[in-house]
């Protein structure tokens, strides 16, 4: 910022005019630079000295989008090379990993770029460009809703749903993490998300059962494979009984010997034997129930005991 | 902490939202352009905290105070009327047009919202065909809304399903029920329904995307279906996202093997915060997830009445979150206070406060204000509203 006059503005000051409400002890610097930018918006001057100011102001209020819409206008306007502020980007969400409104940013200038931009910068674009940046973003926080979210639109947009990279990445991720419940959801997306409720293929619905019960093998009591795998049954509308050999390796909760007390290696595992025997048992569905409110799960007695009641047994 | 210990720091609460609506720190100032928000939350905090029949008293002592605060609302409203900004520091003189200096959803909701709260009979002073007609512009073809429209009247900025929640408030407080201003209800209802995932909670994307569950977005889809008329909660397609939604009251009682083990296995799971709720599978507990998850529970429920562990939760808001120095709530046990996370966990405590499961908890019983269920203000403002006429 420092190569660039702003001498000639004269800065519109931020009204501290009272009464107000929160009122905000803001620091010399900001009122300074949002002074300026105030009087840049006023002028709507597009111009380099203008767009280095943005970058001031989005660093100290990201959140802000009238100051991404004049970005983009100024970058529109004086031509800047979209492939150019795509890198400004990178540093920008690389500095601030809170910058929510990046993203929108970014899908903003890659849509244009692919419908508008110069042959030049098209020719030079590769989505590929895109991987590193994700993949240092989730090295600082493997759930960032905002990045998963990102990556969805960028597998949707340059058509990566069957694309084996895509599967290596989130298979690399719940290896490291077997709980990531981001990796697991976006997992979800790239095996199901081509198909109707219903119609999946079945290679992939067998594949993919098969990789759930696997990490269920390997952390029990690990909701996010159960929700997969459960999830899975339900997009195919395919019956759940045949878990109950499965679920009942990991809740042997019937003991011959009274003084034995049974294994419960996953409390899901236990609820999803109640749920099968929901219709033909519900005997031994309440029964299960009562287990789970009185003894495995008891914070939620309560909600245990509302599933029973469902029963009408 | 021993349950006999937990106290209700209901002077220190009202203080802290006292001292917010007054002076913010510097700190605050990254949170400028969404200003109305805070000053929304700190309202709403003062009223919970402080039941009375005028439950602003604290901080309003005088008819002309009271009157100096709705002129700084409307000081946000911009030119055209169509809306307000999110803050003063975003205003430009009016003869610069209005390209930079647009109106955008969420500070019109949270406007709304305060004028309400300070007992402010709006309908003289706002066009609400206008608003409406700026609000049914931010909807895209797919249901859901952008937050501001660009200069070419497109709408711009993230998609997000709070957006969805904000615009069915806005419908509600400015009267409209249909009309031609009004937006598209259908569409809106599918691109909520599109968006319950696999494991039966709501993420952020249509259809296809199949985004991550979580308890905040959830609370904005439920919300705004409830408010379009079209959630009905024993509509068997729904019990899925109820397990969903009591799954996130985290049990991390260690006396049991298996909690053992996954107090062992979740780097993200922590004794201390037993009873807490957690926003999505597999992460830490939040003040705020207690608020979002219970609202959805009451959303879906016909008698109001929640199957959770309330003793459990109140244990860990009063214990954990509870700032014991300077009132209000953080985000966790290590966070400090901050006006969404303060008011968001006394709305969970107020929720709460008439259980059996509390007795004996606290030294004195709870008693705080009530927050409506159809519009996330109290309830006092709720029947100003009703009481509105266009």
């Amino acid at each position: 910022m420092a190569e660039f006059s702003y001498d000639d503005v004269t800065p519109l000051p931020i009204s501290e005019e009272n009464p107000q409400l929160c009122q905000i002890l803001y620091k010399e610097e900001y009122k300074t630079t949002m002074g300026l930018l105030r009087a840049l918006l006023a002028k709507k001057e597009y111009s380099e000295r203008a767009l280095a100011l943005t970058e001031r102001v989005i660093e100290l209020i990201a959140a802000h989008y009238t100051v991404w819409q004049y970005r983009y206008h100024i970058v529109l306007n004086i031509n800047r090379s979209i492939l150019e502020e795509l890198d400004w980007c990178e540093e920008i969400a690389l500095e601030n990993l809170k910058n929510y409104q990046i993203w929108n940013y970014r899908q903003l200038l890659i849509e244009h770029l692919l419908s508008q931009g110069c042959e030049e910068d098209r020719k030079r674009f590769s989505y590929r460009r895109e991987y590193p940046l994700m993949q240092a973003m989730f090295d600082e926080d493997e759930k960032n809703y905002h990045v998963w979210s990102y990556r969805k639109w960028f597998v949707k947009k340059f058509g990566l749903l069957e694309s084996p990279e895509e599967l290596a990445f989130v298979d690399g991720l719940i290896a490291a993490d077997i709980r990531n419940n981001s990796a697991w959801n976006h997992r979800f997306f790239i095996s199901f998300g081509s198909f109707q409720s219903g119609a999946a293929d079945p290679l992939i619905t067998e594949r993919e059962i098969s990789y759930a019960r696997m990490k269920i093998a390997l952390s029990p009591q690990n909701p996010s494979s159960w929700n997969y795998l459960l999830g899975i049954y339900d997009f195919i509308k395919k019956d759940i009984d045949d878990l109950f050999e499965f679920a009942s390796e990991y809740a042997s909760y019937r003991v011959e010997d009274a003084s034995v007390e049974p294994m419960i290696e996953s409390v899901l595992a236990l609820e999803v034997l109640a749920r099968i025997h929901e219709r033909k048992n519900p005997q031994e569905a309440a029964r299960i129930y009562d287990l789970l409110g009185t003894k495995y799960d008891k914070i939620r007695v309560r909600y245990w005991a509302f599933e029973k009641q469902k029963l009408h047994v | 902490m021993p349950t006999s210990e937990l106290t209700f720091l209901k002077e220190k609460h009202i203080k802290y939202f006292v001292h917010v609506l007054s002076l913010c720190p510097h700190q605050f100032q990254s949170e400028d352009s969404n200003k109305l928000a805070m000053v929304y939350f700190a309202l709403t905090g003062l009223t919970l905290a402080n039941p009375s029949d005028n439950p602003l008293e604290p901080f309003i002592k005088t008819e002309n105070e009271r009157l100096g605060y709705v002129e700084f609302i409307y000081k946000h409203l911009v030119p055209s009327g169509e809306g307000f900004r999110g803050s003063m520091t975003m205003e430009l003189p009016a003869s610069e047009g209005s390209t930079y200096d647009p109106p955008n959803l969420p500070a019109t909701y949270f406007a709304l919202c305060c004028l309400l709260i300070l007992k402010e009979d709006y309908t003289k002073r706002l066009d609400r065909h206008k608003i409406m007609n700026y609000v049914r512009r931010c909807q895209v073809d797919e249901g859901y809304f952008r937050p501001t429209l660009d200069m070419h009247g497109s709408p711009f900025g993230d998609s997000d399903m709070r957006h969805c929640q904000i615009i069915s408030s806005i419908r509600m407080m400015l009267g409209y029920t249909g009309g031609e201003n009004d937006i598209d209800c259908d569409a809106l209802e599918a691109y909520i329904l599109s968006t319950v995932s696999y494991d039966g909670g709501i993420g952020n994307g249509a259809g296809e995307y199949f985004t991550e569950s979580h308890a905040g977005l959830a609370f904005c889809g439920l919300f705004t279906l409830k408010a379009l008329g079209r959630l009905t909660g024993e509509d068997p397609r729904w019990n899925k996202t109820k397990r969903w939604l009591h799954m996130r009251q985290m049990d991390y009682d260690s006396s049991q093997i298996h909690r053992q083990v996954e107090l062992d296995e979740n780097e993200y799971a922590y004794e201390e915060d037993h009873g807490g709720f957690n926003g999505r599978e597999n992460k830490y507990t939040d003040t705020c997830y207690a608020f979002w998850v219970l609202g959805c529970l009451r959303l879906l429920s016909n008698t109001g009445d929640l199957l959770i562990d309330e003793r459990a939760l109140a244990v860990y808001l009063l214990g954990q979150t509870q700032h014991q120095f300077l009132g209000g709530f953080g985000k966790t046990n290590e966070d400090m206070p901050d006006p969404l996370h303060s008011t968001l966990g006394l709305a969970a405590l107020s929720h709460i406060q008439h259980s059996a499961a509390l007795d004996g908890l606290c030294v004195e019983k709870l008693h705080l204000g009530e927050l409506d269920d159809t519009l996330v203000v109290d309830k006092q403002s709720k029947v100003f509203l009703d009481g509105l006429k266009w």
